[in-house]
């Protein structure tokens, strides 16, 4: 069904790169009312399970990390006045975070520190890292509200191309297989490393809105938050017994040509 | 569309503010303690995952005992805690989580037999997740008196789906209905390469093996010992070892960091190994284990293999090994009597074993042990 609604709004936004193309020949008429940027910002959120499992029971840290992105992009504006328009473009940025947790009854699979690969639930802290970074392909319904502002909103295509999604249990143990399991235990330097890097799903998609601010004449603020619709894992992940959803805000400066 | 940052800041820290759970119901189903008459117990109860075994005095009545027992935050336990039960036979009991979710079954044994002196390796079982073999020993009356331990259990988490008789510690056929423990290194796989813990030995011992901190403190884990009444003299049996082709040992090189070795073609010697411990426990309170068992002040006596000894044979050796006592230890007849001092025979396939170094495929069979004591 997602999987549905993301093919569709990717073959709109493919139909609307295509008109643009095609619509090259005529220049005139294609670059007429089209306005160019070209942004930078950061990006600070989370991969976030929603709703939250009662299983993570406090959250120790959140560190958002430094998360870059790059952008490229040109809106078509419907009208002279600039008052509608859409919104299209490339755009390269980092998604991460760092946090420690406190769980209870957590299930995950952990690499002993003598190779032993343990699946079960664990009661104690974890840590998890994360860094990843996306082609994005936003395609967003512009509009004018004053001289000042524009906002926008619309989804976003997301292919990831680098990833990390790792970290490590510590002060804890492990029931080997389930609750009832033999108890491995964690204490100390003994700390049980994972690594879901490779189970991350590949393409990525949700919806963005935000708003960006007229700051001189060429130089615009924005804000915008982007929220995943999809899980962040590949449906045959189960290790995981949650889906978790990229949420993330990015804020930044952009030059309009 | 101001307050876009806004909320996306609220539903932020509702995500990551403290949102401390601690309604959530417990989902474990474990036995922390029993709590038995202290004036009947010859050693501080062993509980483990499913079972838990309380050696008791000779002249305690089985048939009405009452233990009690403290169980995980939540969890209920039937029969009650504190019910008088017939201990001449195990006791099963089932503790059922807190969330309900989930129940385990304990086999709750009192035995007042002491441990036997001699060891045909004729009885073995799977373990309870059906992984791998225990071996046992009997009392006349077919009851189940000792379980030889092993490092089996935590084999079993790296081990993936290996059939039993690929675990280090196994049985061998040695005629029809005869039977013998069978020892062989085995490598631990790509992660236990990664982790600079290349092979495990096969061993068995008398004591427990506490799975649950091999992993932090693999020597900590082996707990040596059960109470034996007698002095013992020599420690005897038969053997058939074989070296296995390639010896595995972790080194530290000029960086400081930990690489494996590996030698072919014998240029390293594999050895066995088997020794006995005898040692005052403390009323009970004192078990040693691999750190401390051949220096700790309690040990009254030990039994050890000389190394020359351990030669290959493929048809089956005898050893005969003497009990040598420590200086100036004495043993009280009275402590004797009360199961003041523990045994502990331990063999393994590679004397290197506990430092993760030893020949793969290494093989030690062991049968017909014996301990020779005076009384």
């Amino acid at each position: 069904m997602h999987f549905r609604q993301a093919a569709l709004g990717f073959l709109i936004s493919l139909s609307i790169l295509g008109v643009k193309a095609q619509a090259s020949e005529e220049k005139i008429s294609l670059f007429s009312n089209t306005t160019f940027q070209i942004r930078a910002g950061f990006s600070i959120g989370g991969s976030a399970p929603i709703p939250f499992p009662e299983e993570i029971t406090h959250i120790e840290h959140y560190d958002p990390t430094l998360s870059l992105g790059l952008e490229a992009n040109l809106t078509k504006w419907f009208d002279a006045r600039k008052k509608w328009g859409i919104r299209t473009g490339l755009r390269v940025e980092g998604k991460g975070m760092k946090t420690d947790a406190s769980v209870k009854n957590y299930y995950t699979e952990v690499i002993g520190d003598g190779g032993e690969k343990v699946s079960g639930n664990f009661t104690g802290k974890v840590q998890t890292t994360v860094k990843n970074s996306y082609f994005t392909i936003p395609v967003l319904l512009i509009h004018s509200l004053s001289d000042k502002w524009n906002i926008y909103a619309g989804p976003y295509f997301s292919s990831l191309v680098e990833k990390n999604f790792s970290g490590y249990v510590y002060d804890g143990y492990l029931r080997d297989g389930g609750p009832t399991g033999q108890k491995i235990l964690f204490e100390g330097e003994n700390k049980g490393p994972y690594d879901f890097s490779q189970d991350l799903n590949v393409f990525q998609w949700g919806m963005l809105a935000g708003g960006e601010w007229r700051l001189r004449k060429h130089l615009r603020l924005f804000g915008e938050l982007s929220w995943g619709f999809n899980n962040l894992f590949k449906k045959d992940f189960k290790t995981i017994s949650f889906d978790m959803h990229p949420i993330y805000l990015n804020i930044g400066f952009g030059y309009a040509f | 569309m101001k307050s876009t940052p806004l909320i996306f800041f609220l539903i932020v820290s509702l995500l990551i503010s403290s949102c401390t759970k601690d309604d959530v119901l417990n989902a474990e189903a474990d036995i922390i303690t029993i709590v038995v008459p202290s004036e009947i117990l010859k050693a501080e109860p062993v509980i483990e995952n499913n079972r838990i075994t309380v050696r008791v005095k000779s002249d305690t009545d089985l048939s009405q005992q009452s233990p009690e027992f403290t169980l995980s935050e939540g969890a209920t336990i039937s029969p009650k805690s504190g019910t008088t039960l017939n201990f001449t036979q195990p006791q099963l009991y089932k503790v059922t989580s807190q969330d309900e979710k989930v129940s385990k079954e304990y086999t709750v044994s009192y035995i007042k037999s002491e441990i036997t002196s001699r060891y045909d390796f004729n009885h073995f079982r799977l373990d309870e997740t059906g992984k791998y073999h225990i071996f046992f020993e009997q009392n006349e009356r077919g009851d189940n008196i000792m379980d030889w331990a092993s490092g089996n259990g935590a084999f079993a988490l790296t081990a993936n789906d290996a059939p039993a008789d690929k675990y280090p510690t196994t049985y061998a056929d040695v005629s029809e209905n005869n039977f013998a423990a069978k020892l062989i290194t085995r490598r631990t796989g790509s992660l236990g390469v990664m982790f600079k813990k290349p092979i495990a030995a096969g061993n068995i011992f008398m004591g427990t093996f506490d799975v649950g901190a091999a992993l932090s403190n693999p020597l900590a884990a082996v707990k040596m010992g059960v109470p034996f009444e007698h002095v013992p003299e020599f420690l005897k049996g038969t053997f058939k070892y074989s070296q296995g082709d390639v010896f595995v040992q972790v080194v530290e090189n000029a960086q400081g960091e930990l690489v494996i070795e590996e030698f072919e073609n014998g240029e390293m010697t594999d050895y066995w190994d088997i020794y006995a411990i005898f040692y005052d426990n403390n009323g009970g309170k004192l078990m040693l284990d691999g750190t401390n068992r051949f220096t700790h002040e309690n040990l009254v006596a030990v039994a050890h293999l000389d190394q020359q000894d351990a030669i290959e044979t493929d048809s089956w050796a005898e050893f005969k090994i003497p009990f040598v006592p420590k200086a100036g230890k004495t043993v009280d007849p009275q402590k004797l009597a009360n199961g003041g001092y523990n045994i502990s025979v331990v063999m393994t396939s590679s004397v290197g074993g506990d430092f993760f170094k030893g020949a793969v495929n290494s093989t030690l069979l062991i049968d017909n042990l014996e301990i020779l004591y005076t009384d």
